[in-house]
């Protein structure tokens, strides 16, 4: 994004330069007034932080004890750790389970969205109610639904199926969790996506229709193709948000059974406030700092392409 | 698309009268299909906050298990009266909203002059900051999360409103969305008053603050659903029951009754606020997610 270049006239440079400079010097002082409770702020909570916890992962650092630089140590460990391995693991199934059902059935709501008919705002809002609400109230909600004798088992019997153990059998609660969250996101998707239907031409369908053109081929051969950064544009997003998954963790499963539901978040929490690792813990979020790095410049390349090819 | 299929289709079709009709047909099942799907998919959003609400006006031992009466035969206010009673959920209710409202507002501010000079003033350093600002949006609070806790025990703000509200203010976003914002407004009322002999900081208050209106509204509903639904860090940097926030007092509850009929009712007194937070500002809500739509 190119900033705005100042439009100084090429005359008024070159006169009184002192002038100038006095000018030039007290709206710098003006502008850093403006600036500093951000800079103050970014700097003490964000942008230190961001740089301490470099440094951390180079020290074995208890809060009780004194540091102790350990270099590369930490980063040894943690290849040789198979309950991170697990957790990474876990996350990325849980990413698997959640993104593209959450990404499918937005596409399918925005698209019938999209054809205005009558009380579409209320849908849209119903649908929306999930996305700002706590993800930890949602996931107590979600734990007492998914209970062995809870709603959802109860209308799984009526309907002559399996009552399943949602989130005590280890193939299922990552599974559980990631409907959970689809339920819970869909919402944002289907807003993003409707936002780039509606900026879609309405002449390109309009002309594929006059040619005869069915309803399906329309959608598959142009909504689908101009559709396709926005399309990449919510998948990322997700991803990233799956990635951080913690809250359903926490509060449905304490990370188990066996920590089956581990994720890497959850599990640098448990080092890092349940055990006092900081060091170790720092190097866990380092590593989910690298994934999510790796997601987002994905995303600039695909974009990047997209560029090209329109 | 190759320009000849089209004509192939034409070729195929019946006489006019009755392709019309079948189209019309068409419509009608289509729009059928799609109000059956929409509605299905709205029941399901909504059926788990209606079980929620309902169980929570019950009580008895098999209020919250299979079969729930959707609709309470006598409800009561057993269960919020238990909560008020055993726990501090009148407190943590406090909580949530003074930090959300103290919490946002000191983020409008920020936001909103920071992002005033990146818009409209000349200085050195200006884009390095900028990109400095932006660059935060990389990096997710999960990663900063333990050295910010190390900091805030260093100085013993740890289980205070300081560490529950300052770090949270800062919002990048919040910044590049005013700075978008005011670069899409003219600048002539602000030259105007800058020729009337008005002060820098008049200016911005009396003539670029209402004129950001729109833009605040968005960053404050954001701000302040962030502030009210976040967990994990106030989870961290809270240790007794009389500082937490409310999802964090209800995740941690142990109640002495241990039932759950008294925990929807505190998931409901929860949800209900940012429901209400939601509808009044719709409009800036969406407006927000289309600007991340955008980024």
């Amino acid at each position: 994004m190119a900033l705005a270049q100042p439009h100084v006239p090429v005359e008024e440079m070159e006169t009184s330069r002192k002038r100038k400079s006095r000018k030039v010097s007290r709206q710098t002082l003006v502008a850093y007034a403006f600036l500093a409770p951000s800079l103050i702020l970014f700097a003490i909570f964000r942008h230190g932080p961001a740089v301490f916890s470099l440094f951390l992962s180079l020290f074995n650092w208890t809060m009780v004890d004194d540091p102790e630089f350990v270099g590369t140590q930490n980063f040894t460990r943690l290849a040789q750790d198979d309950i991170f391995w697990k957790a990474l693991w876990n996350t990325v199934k849980y990413t698997l389970f959640a993104v593209p059902p959450d990404i499918a059935i937005a596409l399918v709501l925005a698209v019938l969205l999209n054809q205005q008919l009558r009380g579409m705002r209320l849908f849209r809002l119903a649908y929306f109610i999930p996305v700002v609400t706590s993800g930890a109230l949602v996931a107590i909600v979600w734990r007492w639904l998914y209970q062995p004798r809870g709603i959802i088992n109860g209308y799984l019997l009526d309907l002559g199926l399996t009552p399943q153990r949602w989130l005590t059998d280890i193939d299922l609660v990552l599974p559980s969790i990631a409907a959970m969250a689809v339920w819970k996101h869909v919402g944002f998707n289907m807003l993003i996506l409707l936002a780039g239907l509606q900026s879609i031409p309405p002449e390109l369908e309009e002309a594929a229709r006059l040619d005869g053109a069915g309803r399906i081929r329309i959608f598959f051969n142009i909504t689908l193709p101009l559709l396709k950064p926005v399309i990449v544009l919510a998948t990322i997003l997700t991803t990233i948000g799956s990635f951080q998954m913690f809250d359903a963790a926490y509060v449905m499963t304490g990370g188990g059974p066996y920590y089956a539901s581990t994720t890497l978040v959850y599990y640098t929490y448990l080092k890092a406030f349940d055990q006092y690792q900081m060091g170790y813990g720092a190097t866990i979020a380092f590593v989910l700092f690298l994934i999510i790095l790796v997601v987002t410049l994905i995303q600039r390349r695909v974009m990047k392409g997209d560029e090209d090819v329109y | 698309m190759s320009t000849r299929e089209p004509a192939v289709d034409k070729a195929t079709f019946a006489p006019p009268a009755q392709s019309a009709i079948a189209t019309i047909g068409g419509k009608i099942a289509w729009v059928t299909a799609s109000y059956l799907v929409l509605l299905a998919i709205a029941v399901l959003m909504v059926a788990p906050f209606i079980a929620m609400i309902s169980v929570s006006f019950q009580t008895g031992s098999r209020a919250a298990t299979f079969p729930i009466d959707w609709i309470p035969d006598a409800p009561t206010l057993k269960n919020y009266r238990n909560l008020l009673e055993h726990s501090d959920i009148l407190r943590w209710f406090a909580n949530s909203l003074v930090v959300a409202v103290v919490g946002t507002s000191i983020s409008i501010a920020t936001a909103t002059t920071a992002g005033y000079a990146f818009a409209r003033m000349q200085f050195p350093g200006r884009s390095v900051l900028f990109w400095a600002f932006l660059a935060m949006l990389m990096i997710p609070g999960e990663v900063t999360l333990i050295p910010q806790y190390m900091l805030l025990a260093k100085i013993g703000w740890v289980n205070t409103y300081q560490a529950l509200i300052l770090p949270g203010v800062t919002s990048a976003f919040g910044i590049f969305l005013v700075r978008q914002y005011l670069q899409g407004l003219p600048k002539d009322y602000e030259e105007a008053a800058r020729m009337d002999g008005a002060s820098e900081f008049q200016i911005f208050l009396h003539v670029v603050l209402p004129m950001l209106t729109p833009a605040i509204a968005t960053l404050g509903t954001l701000q302040f659903l962030n502030y009210w639904n976040d967990f994990l860090y106030p989870l961290i940097v809270t240790s007794t029951s009389g500082m937490r926030t409310l999802p964090v007092g209800l995740a941690t509850l142990q109640t002495p009754t241990g039932g759950l009929p008294e925990l929807l009712a505190g998931a409901t007194v929860a949800i209900v606020p940012t429901v209400a937070v939601f509808l009044f500002f719709q409009k800036y809500f969406v407006r927000g997610i289309a600007t991340t739509g955008l980024k």
